[in-house]
């Protein structure tokens, strides 16, 4: 038996939406013809672990995906303002600073309104709120290494501004690179699950720890805290170790 | 017999397992001046910062004894320190730039020793203040109190940081590299300065530099460092004129002679081992005369802004120069002269206006060597890529493994081996780095080579190798070059015809 | 000194324009149409007509914009009645038929700046207080434990560092603290029906406001003062014998201040947005609970308000620390002088 349960439970995240009302709120560790529910189960009588498992996929991919969109836009703008300088780079600090402006959250929450609520529309929103700090970033960057002597020397050797840029500069962003990418992750996270908790992210019934949240915490003072705590303390430890990532890497010789 | 000021014996100093420090031993008497000299890495300032009391934390004291002013220094407590501290002992720095707070005024950072030794009033602090600037030499003394550091040109700085180790008239200076930012025309001034104001005052003065011959004028002893261990110590005179240990003979037999242009140049290496070529051939000058490269009225100006204005401020204005082939053309000047801006001027490094402009060969064949040894060469990339990519743009005839036999050829060119194309530039020290940036700039097969301060961040002993390579490849390729420096003796070495610039108004 | 002043001001106008101009082209393309929106459900040609023409819909995009710019800039046009200056028009709100949103923001942006201002100082004392004292003992001991337990606090969601301060602080110990699960500043009295205020109820709220900006403040302290600690003119502030405590606050603080103000200050906005969680749980009446009832009955104005008020303050505070310290730098003094 105790072999076979985690594979149960593994094979019950297929079940995370399953309703079944004659097994509402059950304790952590209770045991049905579902198998174990080592979590309990929640108001609706679904799995908590699945629940809590599934969560994971959410918060993941909105991190990927906003990164990957914030990189997409952000080494290029922050690339070309830095290197090039004069009214390229008044423009792009300008949008930038335009951006910069409306905080993150309020940012995400009027691009949800612009496109509505759900969880596409925040990887959208999310990206394309953080591709600033990682242009920003990399602008520092380029500003800084771009009056260094190997990209003089560069130029006197001839080569072109786009070998320059890619080849020469941009590998040297690479370790302030990975620790906004890390920063911006663990941000996209907590934006996330911000959302979900306002009931604007992640729609119901699809599990996301931010969600998960808002519907329990009510719960904490009928005894049932594991319900809100569970996933809160799962946020808190993606954040931490994307946070403890970033700053190990950029305090690496 | 007076006590001495201090007395170092058998000391041993380590940082993280590295020792730095071995069996210093070290007596300076009142009155006294002794000079601490070697390379960076020797060691030489790591006990000075511990007669100060200012040494990192890290750093661990392995073996033997410290006394200062007949204590036992390892013992006293930070209340100690900073009683003795500007008062009793007081330091000079290096870089006077950074040695000042940015945004006090240094009438009143000078004013803080005296807060914090003294009882005067502030009329009185304000008074000793003055009349210390005065003694530095400080032109209007009364206004220049009321300065800020950046307000104040490497020279003046230095003159208001030696003002104020001197302000409570301490038994002991400590002088760490007091002229090596400074430029070479103050260097020997300020130098001059210190030591008369010591003399007068009767202190003992701790000298740390890395230049043998500019200590060996005001000290009265000398202890050479290699390593972290003594290789010699004795009277200044003696140990200049007639050094006894290979290190030292090498420290100044590696220098660019007084005369003549004997090549190659000792290294480092033929004194350790014994092997000093002694019949060398001279470097001459071409004696046909072939124009390269000729400008005339070269202007090189920068916009500064002051106040709504915009103005153009000239630092090149109406210059001609001209270069012949085979030849080696010197500039020369103190900062601000202009001359690095004509060098980056010709490969499009400033913009630059002239009458005419004309060059034999296309704007390719000319190329830089840079002076900072660890930002001229891309930290991210293997030698193999740096040389490989500029093969690439240069050479496209040629075929992947022809570039690679081609990389390998050039690395030996300058001294280094194939091994070493694998490798990070972090793998190499100063000296080959530059040489590495030698072998890059010859990938782009260039007929002109601009060499902009290219050996002045190098020890003195690695300054030799390097001047040993840049004068066989323009031998062998028969290149022209234009050698830029502040450093005359270099500059007389290397050149066969010298232009002197000096800063405009 | 009036240049680089002059200098900024411009740069944050025309950020301020920019931001004006986003928010302006964000929400007049939004899905749906807004004169519906105000009539919620009701289907009547007519009255949507008539909201069209109140509210210039009807009018081209260009002309929407540049009254919608008129409204919203404090500065009064040239032959308006308002004069100079006047009040941002910031519209009528959608659903609360009637009010105004300048009066909306008006009424609960003093609680929301309170309680990031009470953040905000609490994260300073405690932050930079640990910061620094730390900064003298790196690698030891505390300092890898104060790191971890900021780096702890930083990763921390606000609204679950809310949900679980109430449920700890409020519910559990309630017995012992005396706080309440929920409350806002004035409390009204259940007898006599007075409105009373009620400082208490700004604890538990401003400490989880302020959790986050501790661990930062202490990181950005403790390494800001260890970088400039290890700066030139600071070891010859020691060489010349000073006691710490003068070297500390005469030579290092200023310069290691610097950047600790400057994130701070810009934080400062965010943080009005961040409060958003902390007002919903703790019930808190400001800004950020106006604003998510405004996002559920898709009340653009009010949106569009806080988004604006929020944003200009970023560009207020920012400035104006950009300037102070201009000041305060001698060396920027000079350069622009």
């Amino acid at each position: 038996m105790a072999v076979a349960a985690p594979i149960v439970v593994l094979d019950s995240t297929s079940n995370a939406n399953d309703m079944d009302l004659n097994r509402v709120l059950l304790g952590p560790g209770s045991k049905t013809d579902m198998g174990l529910h080592l979590f309990g189960t929640d108001k609706y009588g679904r799995d908590h672990f699945s629940r809590v498992i599934l969560g994971s996929r959410i918060s993941l991919t909105v991190g990927f995906i906003a990164v990957s969109i914030s990189l997409f836009i952000g080494i290029p703008v922050g690339a070309f303002a830095g290197y090039y300088g004069g009214r390229l780079d008044q423009f792009l600090t300008w949008a930038m600073s335009v951006l910069w402006s409306i905080p993150t959250l309020l940012l995400v929450i009027a691009l949800t309104f612009v496109l509505g609520k759900g969880i596409v529309q925040v990887f959208i929103a999310v990206g394309l709120t953080m591709w600033v700090e990682v242009a920003r970033v990399i602008r520092g960057q380029f500003l800084g290494e771009k009056s260094k002597e190997y990209v003089e020397a560069a130029k006197v050797l001839g080569f072109s501004a786009p070998h320059i840029i890619f080849k020469e500069i941009l590998p040297n962003t690479w370790g302030p690179l990975v620790v906004i990418c890390a920063t911006n992750f663990a941000s996209a996270l907590l934006i996330e699950s911000g959302l979900s908790f306002l009931g604007i992210g992640a729609q119901p019934p699809v599990p996301s720890w931010g969600g998960m949240i808002r519907e329990y915490y009510p719960y904490l003072i009928t005894g049932k805290a594991y319900l809100s705590l569970i996933p809160g303390a799962l946020i808190a430890g993606s954040v931490l170790s994307l946070n403890t990532l970033s700053t190990v890497w950029s305090e690496r010789d | 017999m007076p006590a001495p000021v201090v007395h170092i014996d058998q000391l041993s100093i380590a940082f993280g397992g590295h020792q730095v420090l071995r069996d210093f031993t070290f007596t300076l008497n009142p009155g006294q001046t002794i000079a601490v000299v070697g390379e960076s890495g020797s060691g030489k300032s790591v006990a000075a910062l511990m007669a100060m009391g200012l040494l990192d934390k890290r750093a661990e004291i392995k073996a033997g004894a410290a006394q200062l002013f007949s204590e036992d220094l390892l013992s006293f407590s930070s209340e100690k320190w900073s009683d003795l501290r500007g008062n009793e002992v007081a330091m000079v720095f290096q870089d006077p730039m950074t040695a000042l707070h940015p945004s006090i005024r240094i009438g009143r950072q000078m004013e803080e020793v005296l807060e914090r030794h003294t009882d005067l009033n502030r009329a009185d602090r304000e008074q000793a203040v003055i009349e210390a600037l005065r003694e530095v030499e400080i032109s209007d003394p009364e206004s220049s109190s009321k300065k800020y550091p950046h307000e104040m040109s490497g020279g003046q700085r230095q003159r208001v940081v030696i003002a104020m180790a001197m302000l409570m008239k301490p038994k002991l200076i400590i002088a760490d590299e007091p002229t090596t930012a400074l430029d070479k025309a103050v260097e020997g001034t300020i130098l001059a300065l210190l030591n008369k104001l010591v003399r007068e005052s009767g202190a003992a003065l701790w000298l740390i530099s890395h230049d043998l011959e500019v200590v060996a004028e005001v000290a009265d002893e000398v202890v050479v460092l290699f390593r972290g261990e003594t290789v010699e110590t004795g009277p200044a005179k003696q140990v200049f004129t007639a050094p006894k240990h290979p290190y030292t003979k090498g420290l100044l037999g590696c220098r660019p002679p007084k005369e003549g242009r004997p090549f190659p140049l000792p290294v480092l290496d033929d004194f350790l081992n014994d092997t000093v070529p002694s019949k060398q051939a001279d470097l001459v000058a071409p004696t046909a005369a072939e124009e390269v490269m000729t400008i005339t009225g070269l202007r090189i100006g920068f916009e500064r802004r002051s106040g709504f204005r915009k103005t153009k401020q000239w630092v090149i204005n109406g210059i001609d120069v001209h270069l012949n082939r085979g030849e080696t053309l010197g500039l020369i000047g103190p900062s601000g002269s202009g001359k690095s801006s004509i060098g980056r001027a010709i490969v499009g490094l400033n913009s630059f206006e002239s009458t005419a402009f004309s060059y034999t060969g296309d704007a390719s064949k000319i190329q830089f060597i840079f002076q900072d040894p660890f930002s001229a060469l891309n930290g991210s990339k293997r030698i193999g890529w740096m040389l490989d990519s500029v093969l690439k743009r240069h050479q496209p005839e040629l075929s992947p493994l022809e570039r690679s036999k081609e990389a390998q050829a050039l690395l030996e060119e300058v001294g280094l081996t194939a091994a070493d194309l694998n490798k990070r530039p972090k793998a190499f020290s100063g000296g080959q780095r530059q040489r590495i940036g030698i072998a890059r700039a010859l990938a782009a097969a260039p007929e002109v080579l601009i060499c902009d301060e290219s050996v002045s961040a190098l020890d003195v002993s690695v300054q030799s190798q390097v001047l040993n390579v840049l004068n066989g490849i323009k031998k062998n390729r028969g290149l022209s070059m234009i050698f830029i420096s502040h450093d005359p003796d270099v500059i007389r070495y290397m050149c066969d015809r010298i232009m002197e610039l000096n800063p405009l108004d | 000194m009036i240049r680089f002043a002059l200098q900024k001001l411009g740069q944050a106008l025309f950020t301020l324009w920019g931001v004006a101009t986003l928010v302006f082209f964000l929400f007049t393309i939004v899905p749906g149409d807004s004169a519906q929106m105000m009539l919620g459900k009701r289907e009547d040609p007519a009255a949507l007509a008539a909201v069209r023409a109140k509210y210039g819909l009807d009018k081209p995009i260009a002309v929407q914009y540049a009254n919608y710019l008129k409204r919203i800039s404090p500065i009064g046009w040239p032959n308006d009645q308002h004069g100079i200056f006047k009040a941002p028009d910031l519209g009528e709100s959608f659903q609360r038929q009637g009010q105004q949103v300048t009066s909306l923001i008006g009424q609960t942006f003093p609680n929301t700046a309170l309680l990031a201002a009470a953040a905000i100082g609490f994260a300073l004392l405690v932050g930079g207080a640990l910061g620094a004292w730390v900064s003298y003992r790196p690698d030891s001991f505390w300092d890898k434990a104060l790191l971890t337990f900021s780096s702890l606090g930083m990763s921390l969601p606000s609204f679950f560092t809310a949900v679980l301060f109430a449920w700890v602080f409020a519910y559990l110990l309630g017995p012992w603290t005396g706080l309440n699960l929920t409350g806002s500043l004035y409390s009204v009295d259940d007898y006599s029906g007075e409105r009373y205020l009620n400082l208490k109820n700004l604890i538990l709220p401003a400490l989880t406001l302020g959790i986050r900006p501790v661990g930062v403040i202490l990181q950005l302290t403790r390494n800001s003062l260890l970088q400039v600690g290890a700066m030139d003119f600071i070891r010859t502030a020691r060489a010349k014998g000073l006691r710490e405590r003068t070297v500390f606050f005469r030579h290092l603080l200023p310069v290691a201040s610097n950047p600790i103000i400057t994130t701070v200050s810009g934080w400062f906005a965010s943080l009005l947005a961040g409060a958003v969680f902390v007002e919903i749980i703790f019930g808190w009446n400001g800004m950020g609970k106006l604003l998510v009832e405004a996002l559920n009955t898709r009340d653009l104005p009010i949106t569009m308000g806080c988004v604006l008020v929020i944003a200009a303050l970023f560009v207020v505070l920012t400035t104006l620390v950009d300037v102070l310290y201009a000041v305060l730098d001698p060396r920027i003094r000079a350069e622009f002088f």
